[in-house]
């Protein structure tokens, strides 16, 4: 099935309450497909059509505070709308799931698939000092594995997650296995798992106010030392990446997302050419792979970050790496995806013959 | 306009802005691939509703122009289609009038053009002209709502 419909079956399946969305290209599928299946019928999940994406995020905070799992989607002018909203989530604390199916921008842009909003996503997007956690899928497979695994660490950390995909991923038809389907937390459920939840007091707990407001500068300044203090515990948790054939290599390519399956077949073609390169791939695009490039780089020639945008997730590789060792980009622009040859060319050009 | 920009659209038409909008009501988003839109009638299936839109599920069709006739901003709202000869001029003479509204500076005028969208509502042309007749007149009634 193609990614964006596997985001549906996958959201029903974990036991999911509630989805907001509003339609855009390239991932009007999720919604569509919610739709079709209905799973209001059967697991009593709701999925609603907002009127705009700035209905959509606010429905999503409503339903995370009182600890329900919800989540949206949208493309990259639709996350630009959400954030507002998902900065207030991550300064309430609350947990939820956000997808961008990424297409060509700036502006209303293209409907094809890029990367360049991984500024907006890894670095904040919205005001304020925060984080959310971000996975980036590179198969249908791991669509489906990310909604799971973003769902589990938003509520884990009460801290909003996001799958960035891109219209490769979305569009993409791949067999998938799907997990098996879990019942939606019963009320009681949630109200072990979310104390903080303001989910009607009945037992004569005390008051539980979700804000993102606080007006006394020195009380919100414990709040975003709290909020520091988790995103330490993430960076040093849940820090993911993939290696392929780094020992030995003599250049190394970064690539997220779809893009890496290109480098992995341009890596085969260098191969043959008697260019040895080893790829790191970064599945959690916050918190950043930055030891994991820092000791892959050791010992190698050059390295080239490979992404679908002007140089964005080049930034954190230099810091990473951090010494004379050169590190280039290579970027198709527009919603234009380069072959495995340019990738292959643009590793000659830059580093090898430079 | 009536979905993501209505907070835009009737804010503009109550300070009186000189402008004119055009609003092509057709129903769905047809660019996006035919999802249901505020103006989908009852029953009817797009992408997000593909068992039909359900009152309980997804809310009333939304008369958006009938909201903007009440505003004093407006000086001129009336909803016109475009499917035969006849209609057409008449379109055309209220698209002109609504220019020369803003031109004098009289305020907001706002033009409903009930339309087709044959490849969304998968239909040709000619039998979505006909189910627009049927279906869309009934809640979208052509004519005036006001003319200052």
């Amino acid at each position: 099935m193609k990614g964006n419909e596997a985001i549906a079956h996958a959201a029903i399946r974990y036991g999911c309450d509630g989805y907001f969305g509003y339609p855009i290209t390239p991932q009007s599928e999720v919604l569509e497909t919610l739709e079709e299946l209905m799973p209001w019928e059967t697991t009593g999940m709701v999925v609603l059509q907002a009127e705009s994406e700035v209905a959509a995020i606010n429905m999503v905070y409503g339903g995370a505070a009182s600890g329900k799992a919800v989540m949206t989607s949208s493309s990259s002018p639709g996350v630009s709308l959400k954030q507002e909203g998902i900065s207030y989530i991550a300064a309430s604390s609350l947990p939820a799931l956000i997808l961008n199916v990424m297409r060509g921008g700036p502006g209303l842009g293209t409907i094809q698939p890029s990367q360049a909003d991984y500024f907006q996503a890894t670095k904040g997007g919205g005001h304020g000092d925060y984080h959310l956690i971000v996975l980036a899928p590179s198969t249908v497979q791991e669509m489906v594995d990310f909604v799971g695994l973003g769902f589990d660490l938003a509520f884990k950390y009460r801290n909003p997650a996001m799958i960035l995909a891109d219209g490769i991923v979305g569009q993409m038809m791949e067999k998938v296995v799907l997990p098996e389907q879990r019942p939606r937390r019963t009320e009681e459920q949630i109200r072990q798992q979310c104390p903080w939840a303001a989910d009607g007091r009945k037992d004569g707990r005390k008051r539980n106010v979700i804000t993102s407001l606080e007006l006394e500068s020195a009380k919100m300044e414990v709040i975003n030392h709290e909020l520091q203090a988790r995103y330490r515990e993430i960076e040093k948790n849940e820090t993911r990446w993939e290696e392929i054939d780094v020992e030995g290599a003599d250049y190394l390519i970064v690539a997220f997302g779809s893009i890496a399956r290109i480098c992995a077949k341009a890596k085969e073609m260098a191969a043959e050419k008697g260019i040895k390169v080893g790829i790191v791939r970064p599945i959690t695009l916050w918190p950043f792979p930055t030891e994991a490039i820092n000791r892959a780089a050791q010992g190698k020639k050059g390295v080239l970050c490979v992404e679908l945008n002007a140089g964005q997730m080049i930034e954190d590789v230099r810091l990473a790496v951090h010494d004379n060792l050169p590190v280039e980009h290579f970027g198709r622009l527009g919603g234009i995806i380069p072959s495995p040859d340019e990738v292959v060319e643009a590793l000659e050009q830059k580093l090898i013959n430079k | 306009m009536s979905a993501i920009g209505t907070a835009e659209s009737i804010h503009a038409a109550n300070r009186g802005e000189n402008i004119v909008m055009v609003f092509v009501n057709n129903a769905i988003y047809g660019m996006t691939g035919g999802q249901m839109a505020p103006t989908t009638l009852e029953g009817q299936k797009t992408a997000t509703t593909p068992y039909g839109r359900r009152i309980d599920l997804n809310g009333h069709p939304l008369e958006i122009t009938n909201l903007m006739a009440i505003l004093d901003g407006t000086c001129y709202v009336t909803r016109q289609s475009v499917h035969t000869p006849a209609n057409v001029r008449k379109t055309k003479a209220a698209l002109k009038k609504a220019f020369e509204n803003a031109m004098a500076k009289k305020g907001t005028s706002v033009v409903e053009v009930v339309s087709t969208c044959n490849t969304g509502w998968k239909m040709s042309p000619e039998k979505a002209n006909q189910w627009m007749v049927e279906n869309m007149f009934a809640k979208y009634p052509l004519g005036d709502l006001k003319n200052e």
